[in-house]
């Protein structure tokens, strides 16, 4: 029979608290909710809104003078008709996509620890949606009729065009979109509620209390919002898959060598979500170092985290490890010609290997437990594979158009002042609205975050588990 | 000590076993007499043994994959099911001695074999060629042999595990060990399947093959353990373990791997049709005309629609005969998949040619399939009564009882 000391012990170490500190489920509410209501706003959060907010500018004057002039402003040219503008349209989609693996997948999958995660990783998606749909927008050249892009009856007598992977863009990224704001107002309305009733000021107070839609918190209440809660994460599971699939199609239906290939939509999910990760790990870091967040966003999440981004990443270099090959293996000249220009002979040879530096070599260090257990090299690794996963698109995109066919039309790509302003400031973008997001709304999900503490298990698996410990030594005696 | 006794497999499957080698060797030596005396149908003979070969070495080669991923991902399910997973992987052997007809007769089955002068062979020369393609195939099992073996013998050595520490620290070695493990089965599970099958069309390739076969083997294997844990649940010592919750999680992942399935063939085609490319349309082509569209159709409908929206139902998974009844069915159409994805392909005999539906089919394919697949049940019952079926002193084996129990 074993003592009391080690058997916390042995609990300890094969199911690590997802909750660190001695929380209670008031404490948990204190924790995250007074961080919008009543701690004072660090004066690091005015000068971060300052920065991101000053940037967020350049995309608004890059916007206004992209309508006032024609989106010849940007460097596309022939043959490289398609630049910065789908790359970076195809970056910030895949890093929303994160958020719906974690909101939606690991939920169906029992996995508790998306719990503390998943609210920032879903605003994440939201503001990282908001600044893909941009680029599609704004490549129109008059986003005002943008509404053209949708099936509808008109007197001009035109359709879309329903062969076109583009055309299935607007449907993915617009239900995607959608989903992703309904499950992340859904599960904000508990604790908007708690907010509501917790919020001194009077404002803040009818704000917060419209927003939580009247919840009260009946058993009637829980009951209905469990199934809608469910219901949401088993329609956004294909997006995750759906959405990048499309994005994906939008080169691979093409016969261009580069784009053509059958490995493109799994290699890119993926690609998505491991950019996705690397994004969740570089907000998640500074976040809980800023707010004191530690015992709830534990070391076992930031090192479950670098598990997905290395898993993630190796389906990635699969990808590359496969178009290699079978571009070589096709024995077709335009494929192989593709494949030596783009590793070695052609003039952009320097971004493929920076490529496979950032998204191939870099996260072989998260093998080592001491890697994944550093914030420092965590945080590192993220920086430099959202770099590598903006490259990869580049490599895509870029390399693959520059020398097609003919070698008549054959020319470089380069990019003007303003398709780096309207990246930058999208960026920008991006950080105002996460500034704005955690001055204002619970960072954390605070009713989810209640349900991994021990007394909301009343019959939780804590005695039973002991018991089957206690069983399973006895009958070895 | 634990009495292993009690978690012995019951002993009804050594009748099974018997049954199984009489059918699996009976056909095995028809077809084989065949196969040599008769020249004309050794290109048949041939196709059918890898039919059968690729059915039943993706059950066990499957089983292998799940078992670096369960040891990965943690979870009731991979423990209880761990048993079967590791018996299946100690198969390789005999996998091996089951692919020794296909490599002796590989001159026969491969149609780049006599098109050595072709320009597109020709350029492949490096990797396709029959020395080459010999020595991979001995590496890929010896592979797969290391892997299973490691694997297998430190889940004995926790079986004899004096104390909590040491079967934790034999439990966190095989986690330790799967994960570089799991990219190299990826590896070469996707080059085996580019030797062994998309090479049977000496001009077509797709990136996504190697993907196709991952999750193809992974569904066989998880619709394998299915029906094995629903035969084993109502006997001792399963009855006491397996619950409810086990066959819902499989279920689960069923559902999951049918869609993934279907996702990235439904991929592949779409890129193939819109590319439209002459030297990749064929494949299709030959898989759409002369009666292939209706294998095709089926597929689309019992592979993919028809057990997805069953397996949608909560009932359906946690019933233990239900889900393995739709598990046995969905195992009936991943070997008629397999036979989509082998026998239309070009024949030496025919110059090239894909045969209709009808002139390509044989009755060795449905024989090479039972030859195989008894030989290899026998051999894997042998296997599973070698061990206890639970590793009895895994430090999850009470949570995973539990798990199984709830609601």
């Amino acid at each position: 029979m074993q003592n009391a000391k080690d058997l916390n012990e042995i609990k300890k170490r094969i199911f690590p608290p997802m909750v660190e500190g001695n929380h209670t489920l008031a404490s948990v509410s204190d924790k995250i909710g007074d961080v919008t209501l009543k701690k004072r706003t660090p004066f690091g959060w005015f000068v971060g809104f300052a920065i991101a907010f000053l940037v967020a500018q350049i995309l608004l004057f890059t916007i206004l003078y992209l309508v006032t002039k024609g989106i010849g402003i940007w460097g596309n040219n022939q043959p490289v008709g398609w630049a910065f503008d789908i790359i970076n349209f195809v970056w910030w989609i895949g890093i929303g996509h994160a958020g719906t693996l974690i909101s939606a997948i690991l939920l169906l999958l029992n996995q508790k620890w998306r719990t503390s995660i998943n609210r920032f990783a879903e605003a994440m998606t939201l503001f990282a949606v908001a600044c893909a749909g941009l680029f599609p927008l704004l490549h129109t050249g008059r986003p005002w009729l943008a509404y053209w892009l949708f099936p509808y009856p008109n007197t001009m007598g035109m359709w879309p065009q329903f062969r076109s992977p583009l055309m299935w863009d607007v449907f993915a990224v617009s239900t995607y979109a959608t989903i992703s704001l309904l499950f992340w107002y859904v599960g904000l309305i508990p604790d908007f509620a708690t907010l509501r009733d917790r919020a001194k000021n009077p404002y803040f107070k009818f704000v917060y209390a419209a927003l939580s839609w009247g919840w009260r918190g009946s058993a009637r209440h829980w009951h209905r919002y469990e199934i809608a809660y469910l219901l949401l994460a088993g329609i956004s599971t294909p997006l995750v898959l759906s959405v990048h699939s499309i994005v994906s199609f939008d080169f691979s239906v093409a016969q261009l060598p580069g784009w053509h290939a059958t490995i493109f939509p799994p290699y890119f999910v993926a690609g998505a979500v491991f950019a996705g990760f690397a994004m969740v790990l570089i907000l998640c870091i500074p976040l809980r170092h800023w707010y004191r967040m530690k015992d709830f966003i534990t070391d076992t999440h930031l090192i479950l985290m670098g598990k997905v981004m290395l898993a993630t990443g190796l389906i990635v270099c699969y990808g590359y490890a496969m178009e290699a090959f079978f571009g070589w293996y096709s024995g077709a000249q335009y494929e192989l010609y593709m494949v030596k220009n783009r590793i070695w002979t052609g003039p952009y040879w320097w971004s493929y290997w920076l490529l496979i530096l950032c998204n191939g070599l870099s996260i072989q260090l998260l093998w080592f437990k001491r890697f994944r257990e550093s914030e420092f090299w965590l945080f590192l690794i993220s920086i430099v594979v959202s770099i590598g996963m903006w490259l990869e698109r580049f490599v895509i995109i870029v390399t693959s158009l520059h020398r097609d066919f003919l070698p008549s039309s054959w020319a470089m790509y380069s990019p003007t002042v303003f398709d780096w302003s309207m990246f930058l400031g999208t960026i920008g973008f991006f950080f105002t609205l996460l500034f704005l997001f955690v001055r204002f709304l619970p960072i954390i999900s605070i009713f989810e975050v209640r349900t991994l503490l021990p007394e909301a298990n009343v019959h939780g698996h804590h005695e039973e588990f002991e018991d089957n410990i206690l069983m399973s030594q006895e009958s070895e005696k | 000590m634990t009495n292993f006794e009690d978690y012995r497999a019951p002993e009804e499957i050594s009748r099974w076993r018997t049954f199984a080698l009489g059918i699996g060797g009976l056909l095995s030596i028809i077809i084989l007499v065949i196969a040599v005396i008769f020249p004309e149908q050794r290109e048949q003979a041939l196709r059918s043994w890898l039919l059968g070969f690729i059915f039943w070495g993706g059950i066990g080669i499957g089983c292998l994959g799940v078992l670096i991923l369960q040891y990965l991902t943690g979870g009731a399910w991979g423990v209880v099911s761990r048993r079967i997973l590791e018996a299946g992987s100690r198969t390789i052997p005999i996998l091996f001695v089951l692919f020794l007809p296909i490599m002796a007769g590989v001159t026969y089955a491969y149609e780049w074999t006599h098109l050595m002068d072709l320009p597109v062979v020709v350029h492949r020369q490096p990797y396709l060629s029959v020395e080459w393609w010999i020595f991979r195939a001995v590496l890929y099992f010896i592979l797969w042999y290391l892997m299973a073996y490691f694997l297998n013998k430190w889940s004995a050595q926790q079986d004899q595990a004096k104390d909590f520490d040491q079967a934790a620290k034999l439990l966190a070695d095989s986690s330790k060990f799967s994960g570089p493990t799991m990219v190299f089965f990826v590896l070469v599970v996707s080059f085996a399947a580019i030797d062994w099958v998309m090479t049977l069309d000496p001009h077509w390739f797709s990136t996504m093959y190697g993907f196709l076969f991952t999750a193809g083997w992974g569904l066989s294997c998880f619709c394998f353990v299915v029906a094995n844990l629903a035969f084993l649940a109502n006997k001792a010592p399963l009855n006491r373990i397996i619950g409810k919750r086990h066959f819902h999680d499989l279920g689960k992942l069923m559902l999951a791997l049918t869609m993934v399935w279907a996702y990235f063939n439904f991929s592949q085609f779409l890129i193939i049709w819109s590319g439209n490319l002459p030297e990749e349309t064929t494949w299709y082509l030959s898989r759409l005309k002369g009666g292939w569209g209706v294998v095709g159709a089926i597929l689309i409908l019992f592979h993919f629609a028809f057990p997805f929206l069953v397996l949608l139902t909560r009932d359906v998974k946690m019933r233990a005969k239900w889900l393995a009844s739709l598990a046995v069915f969905i195992l009936v159409l991943r070997l008629v998949d397999m036979f989509y994805l082998i026998s239309p392909n070009p024949r030496i005999s025919t110059h090239g040619k894909s045969l209709e539906l009808w002139a390509s089919f044989s009755w060795m394919d449905i024989a090479a399939p039972l030859a195989v697949g008894g030989i290899w049940l026998w051999f894997y019952f042998g296997e599973l009564m070698k061990r206890p079926l639970v590793p009895v002193n895994d430090p999850y084996l009470g949570n995973a009882i539990e798990h199984g129990k709830g609601h």
